[in-house]
């Protein structure tokens, strides 16, 4: 079943240029989807349009068949929960845990319902320690993990990740992705829209979607996305590692095709 | 210029019950025209202490010796720090939220100005600085808000070159970008380094670490927990870092039967003869 639809939508913040250009996609309910490309391609755009923080010149979106109007954009915005880059620009509470409780608040939830809740994501991300501590004496990293707890919490059926690991440190990115992993078994039907310009992140989506001068110009597995020289250059993609090092060792006479992971891959060199 | 830093403590907020110690005594020095990196988990110190290096903050006790001038913790005894400062150039993350003028132009030439530059000489600095980012000359008379973000970093980084800095300190410089991007700011720094400059970077990215730095510091809690090559780090067990896949790679082989150096690892293609050699090809 199709969680968004996008038909036909365009864009622009200037009269001569189009952030977004008659893209039309479609995100299944329940899927991990990886939206790449360069700077300015029109991801970013794309993601506030979902959440309606922009309205399109032209074109549709439907979430569970609804269509993003004036009036359904409140009932829209309760599904979504968006995490963007700049953990500085988004840190509104005065504590962790207010910052967590913020949403929470919006959302109508009782206040004796709070600190379970909050308590809840703030293991989930990791920061259980930090509650009372206010934003000046966290890390970015540390930052970015309340704003995703603050957004788990409101158990939304759409998250959006608008490139909300960049600044975050490898491990941090690493523990993310484990509460993504955890997230999905313990909700199937969450449906994750990843912007990423991290490949290796990529390759761990159902899905990747290339995006170029506002349109979606190519998409599919991330093995057949990355996999695609031809796309790659184009796009100025980078290839993940497992993808290069595949490509080596095919070059070098090794059959390599059915590796699947590194591991697997590993394990052929070692044999 | 060379740096030396000296038994550097430092804890925010002293006397509050909020205090934290970010540095612990640390002792690095960094050679005249080195390309090092600061490393570290957040909340490691490694931000802290480059702020150190041109007097942003001052230490609790300790001192750093850059050239001839010494930061010291007592503020009267810091008089030159202003002119430490057109030595050292800081470059903070997302560096194009501090652009604040109303065209690209005046922007890089603030920085020469401030620095005591005539306003002709400022002009030809930034104009120089411009097109070392490739900024070109339709841009000059633009704000700096109308460009895109990759174009804002290429004019933050040139307000920095203009005031043509011994010593330049780079925190995450290339967070938020695309790969391109990356590259061509990575390009920028790296030919700053030819012409002369002393790099310090802060980052998380090992790919970079790899690519461009000579020595590493890694810190952990405030303190020095190593210091070498990053290929030495690369091999360090013990160190909880993310270690390029390559490396990764390489050190997984070497567990199972393979012998292979580090040090001559610098792409995939350096490992093929050695799997050549093991699979019998």
């Amino acid at each position: 079943m199709d969680k968004i639809v996008v038909k036909n939508l365009t864009y622009s913040y200037t009269a001569n240029s189009k952030a977004v250009d008659d893209l039309s996609l479609q995100i299944e309910q329940g899927s991990f989807t990886s939206i790449i490309g360069h700077n300015g391609s029109g991801k970013s755009t794309l993601a506030k349009l979902i959440v309606g923080l922009l309205k399109a010149n032209n074109g549709q979106i439907f979430v569970d068949d609804v269509l993003l109007d004036e009036i359904s954009v409140n009932e829209i915005r309760k599904k979504i929960a968006i995490v963007f880059q700049n953990p500085d620009n988004q840190f509104i509470g005065s504590t962790v845990e207010d910052d967590i409780a913020f949403g929470l608040e919006n959302r109508q939830i009782p206040s004796k319902d709070m600190p379970d809740i909050i308590k809840k994501y703030a293991e989930y991300v990791k920061m259980e320690d930090y509650l009372k501590k206010e934003p000046t004496f966290l890390s970015g990293g540390q930052k970015q993990r309340v704003a995703i707890a603050g957004a788990l919490a409101l158990k939304p059926e759409i998250l959006i990740l608008d490139e909300a690991t960049a600044m975050i440190d490898a491990k941090g990115k690493r523990e993310i992705f484990l509460t993504i992993k955890h997230m999905r078994k313990d909700n199937p039907d969450l449906t994750i829209i990843s912007i990423t310009h991290e490949v290796e992140e990529a390759l761990l989506s159902d899905r990747v979607i290339v995006m170029d001068g506002g349109k979606a110009v190519y998409s599919g597995s991330p093995m057949e996305v990355f996999s695609n020289k031809e796309v790659r250059e184009k796009y100025k993609l980078q290839a993940p590692f497992l993808i290069s090092l595949k490509e080596e060792l095919k070059e070098n006479g090794f059959d390599v095709d059915d590796l699947n992971d590194i591991k697997e891959v590993t394990k052929f060199l070692c044999q | 210029m060379p740096i030396n830093v000296n038994n550097l403590f430092h804890t925010y907020l002293k006397k509050s019950p909020q205090s934290v110690e970010a540095l612990k005594g640390v002792n690095i020095s960094i050679d005249d025209h080195s390309y090092v990196a600061f490393l570290g988990q957040t909340g490691s110190g490694k931000s802290t202490l480059a702020q150190h290096l041109n007097a942003l903050l001052l230490p609790d006790s300790g001192e750093i010796v850059i050239d001839d001038f010494v930061v010291t913790p007592k503020k009267r005894k810091n008089k030159k720090i202003h002119e430490l400062r057109k030595h050292v150039g800081m470059v903070f993350q997302f560096p194009e939220y501090q652009l604040f003028e109303e065209t690209v132009e005046k922007d890089v030439a603030f920085g020469p100005l401030n620095f005591g530059s005539s306003k002709e000489e400022a002009l030809k600095l930034a104009h120089e600085a411009l097109s070392k980012v490739g900024i070109g000359k339709s841009y000059y008379q633009r704000s700096p808000f109308e460009l895109s973000g990759g174009e804002r970093r290429r004019v933050a980084l040139a307000g920095i070159f203009a005031i043509k800095p011994d010593i330049l300190v780079l925190d995450e410089p290339t967070v938020g970008l695309d790969h391109q991007s990356s590259k061509d700011i990575m390009d920028l720094v790296n030919k700053m380094y030819l012409e002369g400059t002393s790099i310090i970077l802060i980052t998380h990215d090992m790919n970079l670490v790899n690519e461009y730095v000579q020595k590493v510091f890694f810190l952990e809690n405030g303190e020095v927990k190593f210091v070498g090559k990053p290929t030495e780090l690369f091999a360090c067990k013990d160190i909880d870092i993310d270690v390029p896949n390559l490396y990764r790679l390489v050190n997984k082989l070497n567990e199972n039967g393979y012998d292979i150096d580090l040090n001559k690892i610098r792409t995939i293609k350096d490992l093929i003869p050695y799997i050549k050699e093991k699979k019998k090809l």
